[in-house]
């Protein structure tokens, strides 16, 4: 009888200790890729993905920026004042902006806010840059999820085709590429070809 | 020797070089929209800098592949002393021809010269310059000519003209009126013709095709 029990407690120890090692496998490899799924669980219709070192946004099923990022900060007490609202991205390498999948704008950029309810993300001390040589660099730009635009609340400078270009604030609409400058525009067009002096 | 040649060839290179100049427009408003295919729309407080020439308007529209230029309402271009007034102004910087309409063109020409007052022309204070209205202005920069159409109305040295078309050619100092032209000289002689040239260096003029005699008013 005794050696019953013996057995049993043995068994049961070592199925224990398994379940508690299996526990901290699992949470091991859970905290070494982490991943977060924000929104809508629906094949592709998932608004928001952090896993690794990249956070990308995602709209209608499509991906519409993605930045690598070594630190992910959720404050506390943010500017949101609840948890969660707004994620910090901080380190960050690069980041692009895609359209039909495809490469559409890559940044810079010192700092990146999202903000989870709206899905907009804030960017910080910005320089984005085109293939072909165009590029608009601003303290503050603002990509609104619902409108498909990138805002700039404060003085903006570039190069775009030729153009130099300097105004106080900025709309780029992502899906005509339509480029709105407003306050004190300034624009230098350069010409082909040369003049005599 | 082949030292001196390479020498000298880079010197002209250098030269070369120097006489050219990057030309550019300089834009400026209070908001501007790009679109798509090099198209760029700006309005409110609009200033177009382009070599000596500074225009205002209130809004205007650029191609950048074509190099065109349109600007509307309130157009006033300004050229060293020379200005131009209407509601529309298209310019071809390629080829730097301005086309200016809309209502009635007001513009103000100082003959060659005069711009800076130079020369003779700020004699007794008085300065050469034509004064115009009509319905549209052509300007071709290059050649120097401008050439009003529409009902043309021009003063110049107390002389009063009406024409059809009225042609500067700032090279030959002549100014040419063509089609029912009617000219009021200062000494109150006027007269009418198909086309009249008048040089704007002595001050002569020829008269085509006139229609009635030529008639002194208050004469005997």
């Amino acid at each position: 009888m005794t050696y019953f029990k013996m057995r049993w407690k043995m068994i049961l120890l070592l199925s224990i200790f398994l379940i508690l090692i299996g526990v901290g496998v699992m949470w091991y490899f859970q905290s070494r890729d982490f991943v977060l799924d924000l929104g809508e669980q629906e094949e592709i219709r998932f608004h928001f993905r952090l896993g690794g070192n990249e956070v990308v946004g995602w709209s209608r099923g499509e991906m519409i920026w993605r930045i690598k990022v070594q630190s992910i900060i959720d404050p506390e007490e943010g500017g949101s004042g609840q948890t969660g609202e707004e994620l910090i991205l901080q380190d960050i390498e690069e980041g692009y902006f895609y359209r039909e999948g495809e490469v559409y704008i890559t940044f810079t950029v010192d700092e990146a806010h999202y903000h989870t309810p709206t899905e907009d993300l804030t960017l910080f001390g910005v320089r984005m840059e085109r293939p072909g040589g165009d590029w608009l660099e601003s303290d503050k730009m603002i990509y609104s999820k619902e409108q498909e635009s990138l805002h700039s609340p404060v003085k903006v400078i570039g190069e775009m085709s030729d153009t130099s270009i300097e105004a106080e604030e900025m709309t780029v609409f992502l899906q005509t590429e339509e480029m709105i400058f407003t306050g004190g525009v300034q624009m230098i067009f350069e010409l082909e070809g040369e003049t005599d002096e | 020797m082949n030292r001196k040649i390479i020498g000298l060839m880079l010197l002209l290179v250098l030269i070369a070089v120097s006489a050219t100049a990057e030309r550019k427009v300089f834009i400026d408003a209070e908001t501007a929209r790009f679109l798509e295919d090099d198209v760029v729309h700006f309005e409110d407080g609009v200033q177009i800098r382009y070599e000596e020439m500074i225009i205002n308007a209130l809004r205007g529209e650029y191609l950048g592949e074509e190099e065109e230029l349109t600007l509307e309402e309130n157009v006033v271009a300004v050229q060293r002393k020379n200005q131009v007034k209407s509601e529309k102004m298209w310019m071809d910087l390629q080829e730097e021809y301005i086309f200016f309409s809309g209502g009635r063109v007001e513009t103000l020409y100082y003959l060659r010269g005069q711009e800076n007052g130079e020369e003779n022309g700020e004699e007794n204070g008085e300065e050469r310059m034509v004064e115009m209205w009509s319905d549209t202005l052509e300007m071709w920069e290059q050649r120097g000519e401008v050439l009003a159409k529409g009902s043309v109305e021009a003063l110049h040295d107390d002389m009063e003209l009406e024409a059809d078309e009225v042609l500067i050619e700032e090279e030959k100092d002549l100014l040419t009126a063509i089609g029912n032209v009617y000219v009021i000289r200062p000494d109150g002689s006027w007269f009418r013709a198909e086309k009249a040239e008048y040089n704007m260096e002595d001050g002569t003029m020829v008269a085509y095709k006139m229609e009635s005699e030529f008639e002194l008013r208050g004469s005997p």
